[in-house]
């Protein structure tokens, strides 16, 4: 059993476990939950909530409580980029920690430190304004892109393939700005509309397949999934698809939050976006219920970043969700009851 | 005393417990001070559209031959969701370039659209249409892309295809067989909108220029100083307009935004595609992303001229060198009053002067 199996599978984070100063992979356990809390928080108040309220006629007459939410929401961003960089040094750092794992496992672990280290170097270099955007939007994609396929490599079956497919989701809604801003399109008419539809299918085929080990786990005795589980993920499915569909307004307003805080434009029918918040939820839920609590940290990490280039913290929330995923092994396949996350 | 808590005693190794509470509070403290001195760490990568000083002046020509090489950007769109009449979203993106010259800021949309919608002769009958949206003041907080909000206003420039074909306002334009008896005759008291100044009845433009301090307050500028012009290529699956607006860097109302060379501002776009009922509030929106006035000078792509001069002078010069190499291949070199090419042009050292051997 490795570092990383020892951390989440001691329950590193929880009373009485310890964690040890200098092992990187150790403080995964105690970073991982707080900068999903810090995403999550921060998704919900600032980029959805704040950008929500000033639309509400009469709201404004809250002026004083809309100061207070606009300064917490802000609180919330500053404190979810604090915790994930604190967690993204940590992979990269976890990514070189030896564990007696096998030579392929630990290429892969090479690279996924080398993926967020490459990262956090050219979020540092964008932030410095010393790079273009082509330069930085090619390099934040390629890491995307490593992560994903490490640890698509580190799974089976729905769970392989939906880390191929968030990988390739970001990839086909990075392909515009990658274009455009690297001059490589200055001459070529508009056309790249197919990027956006590949990206929002792909995200959407890959929440929806997080869900399916659970869904074929239904009562399935011991190790199987409660039904509760599944019928969370209905009522939300549910509730997204009659909200795109029945009301024109909710439906607008729903495309414009998905598309400014998680990069889908809406374009497609309205239950294949249920499907996805189904998958989605029921998928978490049973991560997290069933220990994997590193996959659910990861799958959650993602969410919360959305798809494409939007700033380099969102794409850093994604950076992180996948290099949690490609460390944390996965027995997610169909099946599997106890999933104790290794990474060898 | 159970085995963690003992474990957690251990040199080097704090209880779980701890390692959490110290990460909260000085994630905390960071977050907290990072706020107070408004640091943020993070990079936006909202995209840029980069205007570079043309070459020459653009016109509002879309064809013309100064906009292949201006860099583009293809701007995702969305419906539009804040104010009734909601929805639209059925173009998914445009593409965008940007260009200066002469103090003048020109802005070139491109975006794929089935039918070319121009007339407006029926009830039923909707324009396509483009338009452009940048902060009051340029570079400052960024407003509401919504029509901006009261301490944050915008400018609004719009292009309509309708007012690029005057015929297309008439009835006639939908009912080709439609009879007109009688046409009145007495100029502006036929037209109240025109009599009471009104700019969408008012001279020829194809654009607007409008401002707004939030919903509802959307109204012409004081002074129309924006030009555009579209033109549509291609037809059904392949049909696309291109549009080009422009307007001087400097301010004719207190809501325009300045402009200048070395600035950044904001910018933000919207599209109404007519044949599918899209009008008013019904449209396809982006984000606001970032537009980049640049000081640098666009490269000048080499004339046909240069062509004509450069292909003989290849030519030329590959003789020169076919002259110069063929002697050599029958035993050229010293002796024979060729160069020595198979010495690299270096005089071989049998042929220096003695003295000069040192």
């Amino acid at each position: 059993m490795t570092a990383v199996a020892r951390a989440a599978g001691a329950g590193a984070g929880e009373p009485g476990a310890a964690v040890a100063r200098r092992d990187p992979v150790a403080w995964l356990g105690v970073l991982a939950g707080p900068a999903v809390l810090a995403a999550a928080v921060e998704l919900l108040v600032l980029r959805t909530f704040t950008r929500t309220i000033i639309h509400i006629p009469g709201a404004q007459s809250a002026s004083r409580v809309l100061d207070l939410v606009t300064d917490a929401g802000r609180f919330s961003y500053y404190l979810s980029v604090v915790r994930l960089i604190l967690l993204l040094g940590t992979l990269a750092a976890a990514g070189t920690a030896a564990g007696g794992a096998s030579r392929a496992s630990s290429s892969r672990r090479l690279v996924v430190s080398a993926a967020v280290t490459t990262f956090a170097a050219t979020a540092a270099v964008a932030r410095a304004g010393a790079a273009g955007d082509g330069v930085v939007a090619s390099l934040v994609t390629a890491a995307v892109v490593a992560v994903a396929v490490v640890g698509a490599a580190q799974a089976r079956g729905a769970e392989r393939a939906a880390r191929l497919l968030i990988g390739a989701a970001f990839a086909a809604a990075a392909v515009p700005v990658v274009v455009w801003s690297s001059g490589l399109g200055a001459s070529r008419p508009a056309g790249l509309s197919w990027a956006y539809f590949t990206a929002e299918a792909a995200a959407l085929a890959a929440l929806a397949l997080l869900g399916w080990p659970a869904v074929r786990r239904v009562g399935r005795g011991p190790g199987g999934v409660s039904r509760r589980v599944v019928a969370a993920g209905v009522v939300a499915g549910l509730a997204v698809t009659t909200i795109l569909v029945a009301s024109p307004a909710g439906a607008a307003s729903t495309k414009t939050l998905l598309l400014w805080n998680l990069g889908l434009g809406g374009y497609l029918a309205a239950p294949l976006y249920g499907l996805a918040v189904a998958g989605a939820v029921v998928g978490l839920t049973d991560r997290f219920r069933s220990g994997a609590r590193f996959e659910a940290a990861g799958w959650a990490l993602v969410i919360c970043g959305g798809i494409g280039l939007h700033s380099t913290y969102q794409s850093g929330l994604v950076v992180a969700g996948l290099a949690l995923l490609a460390l944390s092994a996965s027995s997610a396949q169909a099946g599997s009851a106890a999933r104790p996350a290794v990474a060898t | 005393m159970n085995d963690d808590t003992h474990t957690a005693r251990r040199p080097g190794r704090w209880s779980a417990r701890r390692a959490s509470i110290g990460v909260v509070a000085v994630a905390a403290a960071a977050a907290a001070t990072m706020q107070v001195l408004g640091a943020n760490p993070a990079a936006s990568q909202t995209t840029t559209i980069t205007a570079r000083r043309a070459y020459e002046k653009p016109s509002l020509d879309p064809g013309a031959g100064v906009w292949k090489d201006a860099p583009a950007l293809d701007v995702q769109l969305t419906a539009q969701q804040t104010s009734y009449p909601f929805g639209g979203g059925t173009i998914p993106s445009v593409t965008a370039k940007a260009l200066h010259f002469g103090d003048r800021l020109y802005v070139r949309l491109e975006w794929n659209d089935t039918t070319r919608d121009a007339s407006i002769g029926a009830p039923d009958r909707f324009a396509d249409a483009a338009a452009i949206e940048f902060p009051s003041v340029a570079g400052s907080t960024v407003p509401s892309v919504c029509m901006g909000q009261a301490d944050g206003g915008v400018n609004i420039w719009q292009w309509r295809a309708d007012r690029e074909n005057p015929g297309g306002r008439w009835p006639q334009s939908a009912h080709p067989d439609a009879y007109v008896d009688e046409v009145q005759p007495f100029g502006d008291l036929n037209y109240p909108a025109k009599a009471a100044g009104n700019v969408m009845a008012t001279g020829n433009r194809p654009t607007q220029d409008l401002v707004a301090t939030g919903f509802s307050t959307l109204s012409p500028a004081q002074r129309q100083t924006v030009g555009g012009r579209g033109e549509y290529s291609g037809h059904g699956a392949g049909g696309r307009w291109a549009v080009v607006f422009e307007r001087p860097f400097e301010a004719a109302d207190p809501m325009h935004p300045t402009f200048a060379a070395g600035q950044t501002t904001d910018i933000a776009f919207a599209v109404w595609d007519g044949a599918r009922n899209e009008r008013n509030g019904i449209k396809s929106v982006s984000q606001f992303v970032k537009l980049n006035i640049s000081d640098t000078a666009q490269k000048k792509p080499p004339s046909a001229a240069w062509w004509l001069l450069g292909i003989p002078a290849v030519a030329a010069v590959g003789a020169f060198g076919v002259a110069m190499v063929r002697p050599s291949r029958r035993g050229g070199g010293p002796g024979t009053g060729a160069p020595a090419l198979e010495t690299g042009g270096a005089a071989p050292a049998a042929e220096l002067p003695e003295g000069d051997e040192g």
